[in-house]
């Protein structure tokens, strides 16, 4: 075991500390809004703290920690298309600019003022879907990090991600977007200073040399050339770029520290500013996990290669603040995921399947049990789903069910004025089609025709759900104008 | 090292730093963000 006593005090007056701060928010959750988006008065520096917390989890050092230790450098790219994707939709308020603007909650609530109720329920249902799957792997990640660079071995797997999630859990339920922004602001600060000890435990230990050597015997140009890398090429930089723009407007975690933002043109500095960050944010567990490949050599299994490294070569006592540091990198995460998703079941869904929405505070309640349930079901898949391909991969795709739909029923719906409810239908529909049949089908590739094997290629299956979502909006909305006439937005809606 | 290793080495750094630097400003200047978020929300309260 690598932990000694200091660590252990810091790592639980840290979870001691999280809890009290995040249950304390509960007093100033007034209302729906004031759960939801913390009463829409997030102001820049503690909109990006959130932001940036939010998008960095354990999962997210653990996925970008495995490219480096089986990529190299060229995984690298994937920082540069991140950040120029956020900074271009922070300059140029794409999409999150006019849904700050409509006051909505959700990113589905666009749906029903721009399309209809209905089209607004499957687009609540695919997203619902694509979240939790896409977040379904995040604590058996956040474990294997955990008991590796804890040194507890992977028995502890179980017991790590049971704790974690009740934790996170409890607060999340009771403060809503509240108890979210004022833990992640403080986790915000925890997890860039475990980062800090990290890097620097690493370079005083792997010089640089050493692992630009390691790369170039192991991996030779495909470990510095991403587009000669047989995991990345053409296909997955395009995919990566289009993902990280839809994403970084729609993906409903993030979004909504625009929708939480003070007004429209404080949501757009929250991105500009959080997209510069986006580059270290995956660059810097890659050069861990590179750093990991001249330190341990190829071989290893290559999640566990990068905690592995980071457990040997920080010192105790420091050790502690790292964990401490990347439990509050996931459990910022896990909370404005599990908000997320269950503000979008309870809105989106359930009360969708109704002609009326629900009271306030029903919703309120109906929300904090599908957190609940959403806790127990990522226990509970996260245990025994096996992650195909590389994790990096799998988060990518199932988002994709998602975003492709989006991206074309949202940017359509704002810029395009002959976008209609069926356009959205089809949008919703043809873009899930790809990513979800690479998720049951890439089980079974051995048995594919071979006319259908290109679906069991991840990057083919992620570009594929997003040209299909363009062609099903612009197709779908051209061929059915004279019966299904569009809706345009109101102005009393976009004031 | 290679020139592919060092171009990437170089940017890895100016993107550790520019992180690193988003963070501390970040970190100074949240504090009275959120102490605004805290105050209004306190008085908004009161008002109600």
């Amino acid at each position: 075991m690598n932990f000694g006593a200091v660590d252990w005090f810091i790592t639980v007056a840290y979870l001691v500390a999280s809890v009290a701060l995040g249950i304390w928010a509960k007093r100033y959750v007034e209302n729906l809004a004031g759960y939801m988006v913390a009463g829409r008065k997030v102001k820049v520096s503690l909109g990006i703290a959130t932001f940036v917390a939010t998008e960095l989890g354990t999962v997210t050092y653990v996925y970008y920690g495995e490219l480096g230790y089986v990529a190299g450098f060229s995984g690298f790219i994937i920082g540069i298309l991140a950040m120029i994707a956020y900074v271009a939709v922070g300059r140029t308020g794409f999409i999150i600019e006019d849904l700050r603007r409509l006051r909505v909650m959700t990113i589905p609530e666009f749906y029903e003022l721009r399309y209809s109720r209905r089209v607004r329920l499957l687009g609540g249902i695919i997203l619902f879907l694509g979240g939790v799957l896409n977040m379904g792997i995040f604590l058996k990640f956040d474990g294997i990090f955990l008991s590796g660079v804890m040194g507890f071995g992977p028995g502890a797997l179980a017991i790590i991600m049971t704790v974690m999630i009740l934790i996170v859990v409890s607060y999340t339920i009771i403060g809503g977007m509240f108890s979210i922004v004022i833990t992640d602001f403080m986790q915000f600060v925890v997890l860039a200073f475990g980062m800090l000890v990290a890097t620097i435990a690493v370079l005083w230990r792997v010089n640089l040399t050493s692992i630009s050597t390691a790369v170039s015997a192991t991996l030779g140009s495909s470990g510095v050339d991403p587009f000669v890398n047989p995991r990345f090429g053409w296909t997955f930089v395009l995919w990566i770029f289009v993902a990280s723009a839809a994403a970084g407007a729609l993906w409903q975690p993030g979004t909504s520290k625009a929708l939480a933002s003070e007004s429209p043109e404080v949501a757009k500095k929250v991105f500009f500013w959080t997209g510069f960050t986006f580059a270290g944010r995956a660059m810097i567990p890659m050069f861990w996990g590179a750093a990991a490949l001249a330190f341990f050599g190829p071989g290893l299994p290559s999640a566990a290669a990068m905690p592995k490294l980071l457990g040997a070569v920080v010192p105790p006592g420091f050790l502690g603040l790292l964990v401490a540091g990347m439990l509050a990198a996931s459990m910022s995460t896990y909370s404005a995921y599990l908000l997320a998703w269950s503000s979008v079941l309870a809105r989106d869904v359930i009360a969708c399947a109704r002609p009326n929405d629900f009271p306030e505070s029903t919703t309120v309640f109906i929300t904090r049990v599908v957190a609940g349930v959403i806790g127990v079901f990522l226990l509970v898949f996260g245990l025994w789903y096996q992650i195909p391909d590389t994790a990096f991969q799998y988060l990518y795709v199932t988002g994709a069910m998602y975003t492709s739909g989006a991206l074309g029923c949202v940017a359509a719906g704002i810029y395009w004025r002959k976008a209609n409810s069926t356009g959205a239908y089809v949008s919703l529909i043809m873009g899930a089609i790809a990513p979800a049949g690479f998720l049951v089908l890439e089980k079974s590739r051995d048995f594919l025709p071979p006319w259908l094997a290109f679906i069991a290629d991840v990057n083919i299956a992620g570009i594929l759900s997003f040209i299909l979502a363009a062609l099903g909006m612009i197709l779908g909305s051209l061929a059915s104008q004279r019966t299904s006439p569009p809706k345009h937005l109101k102005h009393a809606e976009q004031a | 090292m290679t020139a592919g290793a060092l171009f990437w080495l170089l940017l890895f750094g100016i993107a550790a730093l520019v992180f690193f630097g988003i963070a501390l400003v970040i970190t100074i200047r949240g504090v009275s963000d959120l102490r605004d978020l805290l105050d209004s929300s306190r008085h908004g309260e009161k008002d109600t």
